[in-house]
């Protein structure tokens, strides 16, 4: 075989595995023949073990050819005309690392969750999503071209929002579920636009190789407003995945899924998905200094956000949700500033640090009450104490509400919108009230 | 007895998948969109008699489904205008058999039927000859008077939207939404007469129309996107609920066609063919859903996921695929209009893509809404799909998803009359009508 076909097999199989697993699970769901907990486990783990050495295999494959980025062709999903969905993957310095760590995260859980969701009525619907994610992953970092990157995206989107409202017969994480869901919608209206708009423009819908500015920049011949209406569309997009400012609100109420799920989605992988975006897509970001500008913006704001508002929290891994949306921003001011490398390394430290801290949460409360450990939350800090009371209080009361962006969502968008809606209906059924009266009267 | 049911619902079953795709093979698909409907309409109505339950299984209803799809197979095929109108007024007339309560349905079709007349007639005033067919068979329209035209583009406008119930003129499917048994309601709206009516006979008219009547058109179109967008988002009715869902994708198929270019049109047509195997899953599962609950109120949650796995999954996977999982059909024809609609206009293109988002969260809303969030007691009653209903589903699962891993299955063979269209507007633009099914 040569390295070619061997790198087209590999790069099917990092996708297709963990679909393929969804799908038999799936199936077997549908036709009422479920697997046992350890038969279910067992597909899982030997899938993920799959995965991580396809992801080897193709770093080695990418280290021996110099670290120069690799396109794997797939051909074309469906060609019309001169428009065509291009299967392209992409190897190089930005997804191979990402990858590894991304394989390596998920094979981790999936053994974790055999103890941690065991006889857990939802395990097998659990493993079942856990692969759609997984799919959704690997789809989004080796996608070469961004009509793919947005398929992974959706499903990273639809498996988050099931996983939020896991446990089901309560209200709350279901609808939790619900309104993370509504955030990603309206945001991958965003990408979407923003890649057929980039299509158009650019006449491509292939992804730049990463850090590689400077080359690939002169290849395009836009408009400094057509860059900037481009990369304003894909920061849009960015922000619900990530949980930046000002669309963070679902991040906390996510923590109502199960534990692993927080860890890979929230502490590691899904929550760093805007960021990688914003990397993979900064040679044209770079091309405009006010999408530049917005990313700091975003990043100073979601990061001064969370830390406030984490510093109020008193559940633990709520405190990790605003640990992780700070850390994010950060790596979004690092990626405004232009210190892509800076972000991927801040990135992948981060991914180990937090999903290690989510995994280990449920036994600190447990060490805590049992053994008697330090207390959790930190005693005043140096700045609190610097600061007049009144400030003080201020602040801490606008954390608590945290920044009250909910309800101004709600006043701003929702409220309109549902009397628009109920004065319609009103008017609707005032109309057909009316006809069937007078039909009756003629009657 | 219940071995033999199980026994025939299989064989039903099994007729439903391998016959049409046999006739379809047999016919080399020389029109896609007419096989598609006698393919659909062969597969529905076998699935629909495998689906009743055996307490609902009787001679009227069955008789009616039966006599519903012919006409409609036939309304599809039909090549001449007389014939068509003959076929909608007969579909129309089974509802006579209850007319009490469909009196609005009735005389919104009524309405429909006269205008449709009307504009036939003027036609055959203009041109002294019956009106042809437009889109597959030779049409000369380049005779019609400009002010003509757009009056009589107008009035198959306003014809195929009374049909079909597309805002401002939804209000008579109310009927329909309250009184009709839920075979009927599903044949009803996902079979797009109206819609065929539109693009058959008032496109090739707007087509040629000024620009300020094409943008008068797509303004319309955009305000019926945020209409539907706001029903199906606050909608509390499970039933009105799947026909706002339905028309958004009637919409869609408009809209696709109304781009005149092989991308709008290879789309619009691959979303005809998800709002027919998606939809009607879509409209299966509310369907057993409330078979099995007697629920059509969206207010409350009402059965636990855990009684209901596989309807549940169900009706959230058929949901989702009418919009745009990635790797089924819906997203391949989602993509193929977005970019056809953007290219166009920015503007129009963000309210089709807000139109899709907001069916997709009211899709989950509603999932959220029946199925989660409540734990039932042990003794409350309610039944998951039995596996006869499971393999009908999953066969239709399969369409999408095969279709949608191969969509060049469709869009080779509905690009080649698309292309040849685009040949022909681009070289004769005054007389691009002017081509036969043939070629």
């Amino acid at each position: 075989m040569g390295e070619e076909t061997l790198l087209k097999v590999l790069a099917l199989g990092l996708v297709g595995l963990p679909l393929l697993g969804f799908i038999i699970l799936c199936l077997l769901m549908l036709i009422g023949r479920t697997l046992t907990e350890s038969g279910v486990a067992r597909l899982c783990r030997s899938i993920m073990i799959g995965h991580l050495v396809a992801v080897i295999t193709c770093l080695v494959i990418y280290l021996s050819q110099d670290l120069q980025g690799i396109n794997i062709n797939l051909g074309h999903w469906y060609l019309i005309g001169h428009y065509g969905f291009e299967i392209t993957l992409l190897m190089d310095g930005l997804s191979c690392p990402l990858l590894l760590v991304c394989s390596f995260l998920l094979n981790v859980i999936s053994y974790f969750c055999v103890r941690y969701l065991h006889r857990d009525r939802g395990y097998f619907r659990f493993c079942a999503l856990y692969l759609l994610f997984a799919g959704g992953i690997s789809l989004v970092i080796v996608a070469g071209t961004v009509d793919l990157l947005f398929a992974g995206w959706e499903l990273l989107g639809i498996s988050s929002a099931l996983l939020i409202g896991f446990y089901h017969e309560r209200r709350q994480p279901a609808e939790n579920g619900l309104h993370a869901f509504i955030y990603y919608r309206f945001c991958d209206i965003a990408l979407l636009t923003g890649a057929v708009v980039w299509h158009h423009y650019a006449h491509t819908s292939a992804v730049p190789m990463a850090f590689s500015s400077i080359e690939t920049a002169t290849q395009w011949d836009l408009s400094a407003t057509q860059f900037t209406l481009v990369s304003l569309f894909f920061i849009l997009a960015s922000l619900a995945k990530s949980a930046q400012f000002p669309l963070s609100g679902w991040l906390p109420k996510a923590m109502e899924g199960p534990t692993p799920s927080s860890a890979i989605f929230y502490g590691a992988l899904s929550i760093h998905a805007g960021a990688y975006l914003l990397i993979r897509l900064f040679p044209i970001i770079d091309q405009s200094f006010i999408a530049r500008a917005t990313i700091v913006s975003i990043g100073a704001l979601t990061t001064m956000y969370g830390a406030f508002i984490g510093r109020t929290r008193s559940d633990v891994k709520t405190i990790l949700a605003y640990a992780a949306m700070t850390q994010v921003g950060i790596i979004y001011i690092e990626i405004g500033l232009g210190w892509t490398t800076l972000a991927l390394v801040h990135m992948i430290g981060h991914s180990l640090i937090r999903s290690l801290q989510f995994l280990r949460s449920p036994s600190v409360l447990h060490d805590f009450h049992h053994i008697g450990h330090e207390p959790i939350l930190g005693s005043h800090s140096r700045i609190e104490r610097l600061l007049p009371q009144k400030i003080n209080i201020w602040v801490y009361r606008q954390a608590l509400g945290e920044g009250n962006l909910d309800a101004i969502f709600r006043v701003l968008l929702v409220r309109p919108i549902h009397r628009l809606s109920s004065q319609a209906i009103k008017i609707e059924n005032r109309f057909i009230q009316k006809r069937t009266n007078r039909a009756g009267e003629k009657s | 007895m219940i071995f033999s049911e199980i026994v025939l619902s299989e064989i039903a079953l099994l007729l439903a998948i391998t016959l049409p795709a046999g006739i379809a093979y047999g016919l080399r698909f020389a029109c896609f969109t007419r096989n598609t409907y006698f393919f659909y309409y062969t597969f529905s109505t076998l699935m629909l008699i495998t689906l009743i339950p055996r307490h609902q299984r009787k001679p009227k209803l069955l008789s009616t489904i039966l006599i519903f799809t012919s006409l409609i197979t036939a309304f599809f095929h039909a090549n001449h205008v007389v014939l068509l109108g003959i076929l909608w007024m007969l579909s129309v007339m089974l509802f006579i058999r209850h007319s009490s309560g469909y009196q609005q349905y009735l005389r919104a079709q009524s309405t429909a039927l006269i205008l449709f007349a009307i504009a036939v007639s003027c036609v055959y005033l203009q041109q002294q000859s019956i009106f042809p067919t437009t889109r597959w068979t030779t049409v000369d329209l380049s005779t019609l008077s400009p002010n003509a035209s757009l009056g009589i583009a107008a009035l198959f406008l306003i014809s195929g939207s009374l049909r079909q119930g597309l805002f401002p003129f939804h209000s008579a499917l109310k009927d329909i939404v309250n009184r009709c048994a839920f075979p009927i309601l599903l044949l009803t709206t996902s079979a797009n007469m109206g819609l065929y009516i539109v693009i058959r006979f008032a496109l090739p008219l707007i087509d040629q129309a000024p620009a300020w009547f094409h943008s008068g058109v797509m303004v319309w179109i955009s305000l019926v996107f945020l209409a539907l967008a706001v029903s199906v988002l606050t909608s509390n009715n499970l039933r009105k609920f799947y026909v706002c869902m339905m028309s958004i994708q009637s919409t869609l198929i408009f809209v696709g066609y109304l781009q005149a270019d092989s991308l709008g049109e290879i789309g619009a047509l691959l979303q005809w063919v998800v709002a027919l195997l998606a939809g009607s899953g879509f409209g299966l599962c509310v369907w057993m859903f409330e078979i099995r609950t007697g629920v059509r109120r969206l207010t409350k949650s009402t059965v636990c996921f855990d009684k209901m796995p596989r309807l549940a999954i169900l009706f959230l996977v058929f949901g989702m695929c009418i919009v745009d999982v990635p790797g089924t059909l819906g997203f391949v024809g989602e993509d193929l209009l977005i970019h056809a609609v953007l290219k166009k206009s920015i503007l129009e293109g963000l309210t089709l893509l807000i139109a899709m988002a907001c069916t997709s969260i009211a899709v989950y809303r509603c999932y959220v809404q029946l199925f989660l969030g409540r734990k039932l007691g042990s003794n409350e009653l309610s039944a998951d799909i039995v596996p006869r209903e499971a393999y009908a589903f999953v066969a239709i699962l399969t369409l999408l998803v095969g279709l949608g891993c191969y969509p060049k299955l469709i869009t080779q063979m509905a690009g080649k009359t698309t292309f040849h269209e685009e040949q022909v507007r681009q070289t004769e633009p005054s007389d691009h009508l002017a081509y036969s099914e043939q070629t």
